[in-house]
């Protein structure tokens, strides 16, 4: 643990370096799907640099080469082996390796039945974030709190067109679709203030349509959910 | 008439097949689960899956076979018929791969979350 | 010689477009294809100052250069002509200028439907071209999701502007898509069996089946929107048991395999010119036949990777990510095959080979971010970020753009006659090359810093900053690239050297017409028994113009192709097509006349011109057949040692014609049955639709009326195959009576039933249901209506059986139709 650590503070030190944070960077994940996804983009990054340059080097390579005269039989030879190693051995190898990492991580990001979980519902309307938590009774616009370390469902739902609902730092985005609701699997790690933004266009004012995501360590937000939620019992 | 012939469908027989199968895959999965979603709790053992598998497996097994149908007949025929053949047996073989792959899915992820 | 002559003289005044604004009448497959390319040019370049004008905007962070409203008119626009006014046309007009070349024919097989498609593209593109001239363009992106596109949250005209017009392009495509497939399919030159295609026939057959098939769910969804923005049916609409998801489907349908539309005949280009460059012919070309069989399905399996964050099951996301990563394999084959071919050939290095080196670079690796794309976790990350935009760009830019100019200096020798250069050629790629990976290189990684698409500025301090400036920078430099490449062109009509008779040494027979070509193409048809003819038989350049082989006669007066097998390449008859005509234009005036009507919500004015409309259309069908200016009964017509004329035979060109359409209108009737059966099974507010409305034994009655008239058309048509033509029109009479009481029948039960498509997105379904029933019903019966006249007239008779066998299966087809919709909209909802 203590070494993954280091190794991802490591990691962090050379992302700064070449400019990967920042505000809705998903190359500084501060939660464990965010986090997820980044290990598996820089994975990808790797092998797909490696096949372009493959391609486009055996490419040059055979024009460049000096010509030989290839009989009918060596030439239907030279073009089985090419297609079946580089034509379909390849990409399936590479979608094989791709699919195995790639559907664990899919699988852990949903919404699992969990006792634990926090429910929070957000109300997406042209150009605002209604938020509201069910549970302890507490309205906000464009902000969220949640737990550090606690998983958090966000329950979206739409007023009038499809918005979606993106914390880049934190996870994946869902859409909010009017007529439906869609659940959002979300956790923070890192303590923070996370920029969270709508990702589908909405009309005009879609550029500005931001919303904040503060994750607190744990007793510090069991202390506000009591000082808002008491605000709010002592209204009704 | 033969099923596995000459005849130029077969150039798409084999993907069609495999079409049909998606259309019935993708949309039984979204209708069986607005009728009755498992619990996803109940992990990949339930009746959606189970027949899904088995529909994917028929239709897998239904290609290979005309593949192996397709060959046989290429390996007795003329020059033009030969190509037709040739194009159909890989396509059937294709389809019945592609299949398979999409199909394995199933026993990787619960339906309907 | 002088023989030789006057017979081409003669051929050029049968082929020739009339002079001055005659060619406005012009039918002519080259001549028509040009103006798809120019058109599509002129619409590149507007695509592309818009595309610049968001660049400027962009380039520094908190800038107001323009506005946010004109801003969304800018990227819709940007993305609606670049898809639908550049590239789709000009791959079309590319696959119609050399298709009739490559097989060895002299023209399309329904020249005036090219002439219409034509217009109804360029009427379509200035209608939408206009809106932005007004600044009420549309503005919620292409993609025109609801409900940001309904009534409600764009009241303006721009959505109607995007929803009619592009559906009168759309028509245009279609069209080409027929005609290219049946073109393909029955007029290769005598002995071109399928395996003897030239591999470019492969991938634009594939493509335009894949029009066929896949433009009409969009064609559907277009319709509906514009229904729910015009008349309240509330399709999209959840509060009325709607769902906004179903266009989502509806669209992207259509939208993806219209990516795979667009790379195919791109591919197709490389792999035309990879093997004369290499100078042997293409290695492992069953390889290749079966990478595009392959692409041609898996592309229409893709759809919903678009739709990865609505929050559909992740099973189903499986199904599809699967799907979208499993098209790598026929592309990296294809990719394979080219390798082979380079490696196994001695390579000369020309102009049209560095754009296809650049294409290969830029193509593998906007492939390589659609794998990544397709992976569902991932995607939830970057979908609607910049990542994607590059994406695309890599893929679209890459895959279709270089390839076309690649081909287009290729082909520029047989456009102009003249040979391109080096000098200048060479500067506009590398600045193309440069700047376009300048601008969209950094972009992944502007995505992945978390900038979404269509913001219309951004903050400072987020990283963006320079990744944005970096981008506009390196999009002006494409900007000059393309610049200096309409320049070379240009000047290279006037500057450039004189072609030599197939300049690289080529192999298909489009380089055997002569540079620039003739009308005809060829004066007379070779037989071809191979797949690379002019290296084969390179003494067909020269006894092609002598009049050495097939359908050299000329006196008719007739345009004559050769009718051959769709497999074999066996001569089965000559056919005859039509030769210039206004009715082309004249139809696309009064369909643009429509289109504008039903903008402007002037519906009294719409039905007048679709009066007008259908008068012109049936005046099209009339003028056909045995018609005195098309081809009349004559006596030569059997002694001149040739096949016979199509319309003396039953299985000419329309009946094939008549099927492809078919194949389009079916996929549109299943996209209408599969929204009924999504809006009661999937969305959200479904429910079993309430069906009480409408008199189920009033449906069956009229299904009874219609299931004697196709039987008893079914009858005549087989009576006429075995020559018997007793009491011809009193049978066409009786079946014309039987088509009028389903029709009345059919119209008395839609208006009696009390569908509250207002309402209820059940009933509206239902009530488009019934009026495309009607509306196909109409057809037919008014059709065999005019075969009662024309067998008076004696256009159908026993030596002229067509045209009964051409309309027969589209009676099967409304009748099949009209019983799943008995099936699946009213009798299973009720018995549910």
């Amino acid at each position: 643990m203590v070494n993954r650590l280091r190794k991802l503070s490591l990691f962090a030190i050379v992302l700064s370096l070449v400019g990967c944070n920042g505000r809705y960077s998903i190359l500084d994940p501060a939660g464990p799907h965010a986090e997820a996804i980044m290990w598996i983009w820089w994975g990808m990054f790797t092998v797909g640099t490696i096949v372009l340059i493959g391609v486009c080097s055996l490419w040059w390579y055979a024009i460049r080469k000096s010509h030989k005269n290839y009989t009918e039989n060596e030439s239907k030879r030279v073009t089985n082996r090419l297609v079946v190693i580089g034509g379909i051995g390849l990409p399936v190898v590479c979608i094989t390796a791709l699919l195995a990492f790639g559907i664990p991580a899919g699988h852990s990001m949903l919404p699992w039945p969990n006792e634990k979980v926090i429910i929070v519902n957000v109300h997406a309307r042209q150009w605002f974030w209604e938020v509201s938590y069910p549970n302890q009774g507490i309205q906000l616009t464009d902000e969220i709190f949640i737990p550090a370390g606690v998983p958090v469902d966000i329950h979206v739902t739409s007023e009038d067109v499809i918005h979606s609902f993106w914390v880049p730092r934190l996870s994946g985005k869902i859409d909010a679709i009017p007529g439906r609701t869609n659940i959002l699997r979300l956790q923070g790690d890192k303590p923070g203030s996370y920029g969270g933004q709508c990702a589908e266009y909405c009309g005009l004012a879609h550029t500005k349509m931001k919303f904040e995501v503060n994750v607190m360590p744990e007793n510090e937000y069991e202390n506000w959910v009591t000082q808002h939620g008491m605000k709010k019992g002592a209204r009704e | 008439m033969k099923l596995i012939n000459q005849h130029p469908w077969q150039y798409v027989a084999g993907w069609v097949i495999w079409a049909v199968w998606f259309v019935i895959a993708y949309g039984g999965l979204s209708v069986a689960c607005q009728i009755a979603a498992p619990d996803p709790e109940q992990g990949l053992i339930n009746w959606i899956t189970v027949s899904s598998l088995t529909l994917t497996l028929i239709v897998v097994g239904y290609l290979v076979w005309c593949a192996v149908k397709s060959w046989t007949l290429l390996r007795v025929s003329s020059l033009e018929a030969k190509f037709t053949l040739q194009i159909a047996t890989a396509v059937y073989i294709f389809a019945a791969l592609g299949t398979l792959a999409i199909g394995l899915s199933l026993l990787l992820i619960v339906p309907c979350i | 010689m002088n023989n030789d002559l006057s017979l081409h003289a003669q051929f050029a005044k049968v082929w020739d477009n009339l002079p001055g604004w005659g060619q406005l009448a012009a039918v002519n497959h080259t001549s028509i294809a040009r103006r798809f390319m120019l058109t599509g040019t002129v619409f590149f370049t507007i695509g592309g100052v818009l595309g610049m004008l968001i660049r400027t905007q962009l380039a520094l962070p908190e800038q107001e250069l323009i506005s946010p409203d004109l801003y969304a008119q800018l990227f819709t626009m940007h993305g609606t002509i670049m898809m639908f006014l550049f590239a789709i046309p000009i791959l079309e007009g590319a696959a119609m200028y050399l298709i009739p070349k490559m097989i060895g024919t002299r023209d399309l097989v329904f020249p005036r439907l090219s002439a219409l498609g034509y217009y109804c593209y360029l009427f379509g593109g200035i209608i939408i071209m206009t809106s932005l001239l007004l600044g009420i363009a549309p503005d919620s992106g292409w993609f025109m999701y609801t409900p940001l596109s309904s009534a409600e949250f764009s009241s303006g005209p721009g959505s109607d502007f995007w929803l009619l017009g592009i559906t009168f392009v759309e028509i245009s495509a279609v069209s080409a898509g027929v005609e290219l497939t049946v073109s393909i399919l029955r007029t290769r030159a005598p002995g071109m069996s399928l395996s003897k295609m030239p591999i470019f026939c492969w991938y634009i057959l594939a493509m335009a089946l894949m029009i066929v098939f896949g433009f009409p769910p969009l064609i559907l969804a277009s319709i509906l929107l514009e229904l729910e923005r015009a008349a309240g049916m509330p399709f999209f609409n959840p509060a009325a048991g709607g769902d906004p998801i179903l266009w989502q489907h509806l669209f992207w349908l259509f939208g993806h395999p219209e990516v795979y539309i667009i790379f195919l005949p791109a591919a197709g280009i490389v792999s035309t010119i990879i093997p004369v460059f290499s100078g042997r012919p293409l290695v492992g070309y069953r390889w290749i036949v079966l990478a595009i069989i392959t692409m041609g399905f898996i592309s229409f399996g893709l759809w919903v990777h678009h739709m990865f964050t609505v929050g559909i099951p992740q099973l189903a996301q499986a199904f599809f990510s699967i799907a979208s990563m499993l098209v790598a394999i026929p592309t990296s084959i294809q990719v394979f095959v080219w390798i082979a071919t380079l490696w196994t050939g001695r390579v000369r290095f020309e102009l049209p080979m560095l754009w296809m080196f650049g294409f290969l670079f830029i193509f593998v690796c906007g492939g390589l971010t659609g794998v990544m794309l397709a992976l569902v976790p991932f995607d939830w990350q970057v979908h609607d970020t910049h990542f994607v935009v590059a994406h695309f760009h890599y893929v679209l830019i890459g895959g279709m753009l270089f390839p076309l100019i690649g081909g287009v200096y290729y082909w520029l020798p047989h456009l102009s006659g003249r040979m391109p250069t080096m000098h200048m050629g060479k500067w506009a790629f590398w600045l193309i090359f440069i700047g376009f990976n300048a601008t969209f290189l950094m972009m992944h990684l502007t995505g992945l810093l978390g900038m979404p698409r269509r913001i219309v500025t951004y903050e400072s301090g987020l990283g963006w900053d320079w990744l944005n400036m970096l981008s506009s920078f390196g999009s002006f430099i494409m900007a000059c690239g393309f610049g200096m490449l309409m320049l070379d062109i240009i000047l290279h009509f006037r500057y450039g050297q004189k072609a030599k008779f197939n300049p690289w040494q080529a192999d298909t027979l489009e380089w055997a017409t002569g540079t620039p070509p003739t009308s005809y193409n060829f004066l007379s048809l070779p037989t071809v028994n191979t797949r690379h003819p002019l290296w084969e038989e390179p003494e067909l350049r020269s006894t092609i113009s002598d009049g050495a082989h097939g359908l050299r006669s000329i006196y008719h007066g007739r345009r004559e192709l050769y009718g051959t097998d769709a497999v074999t390449g066996k001569l089965l008859e000559v056919i005859h097509i039509p030769s210039h005509s206004w009715l082309p234009l004249l139809s696309a005036l009064v369909l643009a006349g429509l289109c504008i009507s039903l903008l402007s919500r002037a519906y009294e004015v719409a039905i007048a011109i679709t009066v007008i409309a259908t008068i012109f259309l049936f005046r099209w069908v009339w003028v056909n057949g045995a018609h005195k200016i098309i081809a009349p009964v004559t006596e030569e017509e059997d002694q001149r040692g040739e096949p016979k004329l199509h319309s003396r035979t039953m299985s000419g060109p329309g009946v094939w014609g008549m099927v492809v359409t078919l194949l389009s209108d079916g996929s549109l009737y299943l996209s209408l049955l599969f929204g009924w059966l999504y809006l009661w099974t999937v969305a959200p507010a479904g429910k079993v639709p309430d069906v009480s409305s409408v008199s189920i034994s009033m449906m069956a009655i009229s299904g009874a009326f219609l299931t004697t008239a196709v039987l008893l058309y079914r009858r005549i048509v087989k009576r006429l195959r075995a020559q018997i033509v007793q009491n011809l029109s009193r049978q066409f009479s009786l079946v014309f009576a039987l088509g009028l009481l389903h029709l009345s029948s059919l119209l008395y039960l839609t208006t009696a039933s009390d569908l509250s498509f207002k309402a209820n997105a059940h009933d509206a379904a239902l009530f488009v249901m019934l009026i495309f029933q009607i509306f196909h019903s109409a057809i037919a019966t008014i059709t065999t209506g005019l075969q009662v006249l024309r067998v008076r007239k004696g256009y159908i008779s026993q030596i002229l059986p067509y045209e009964p066998a051409v309309l027969n299966p589209f009676w099967l087809f409304t009748l099949s139709i009209f019983w799943v919709s008995f099936g699946s909209f009213l009798l299973v909802p009720k018995i549910w």
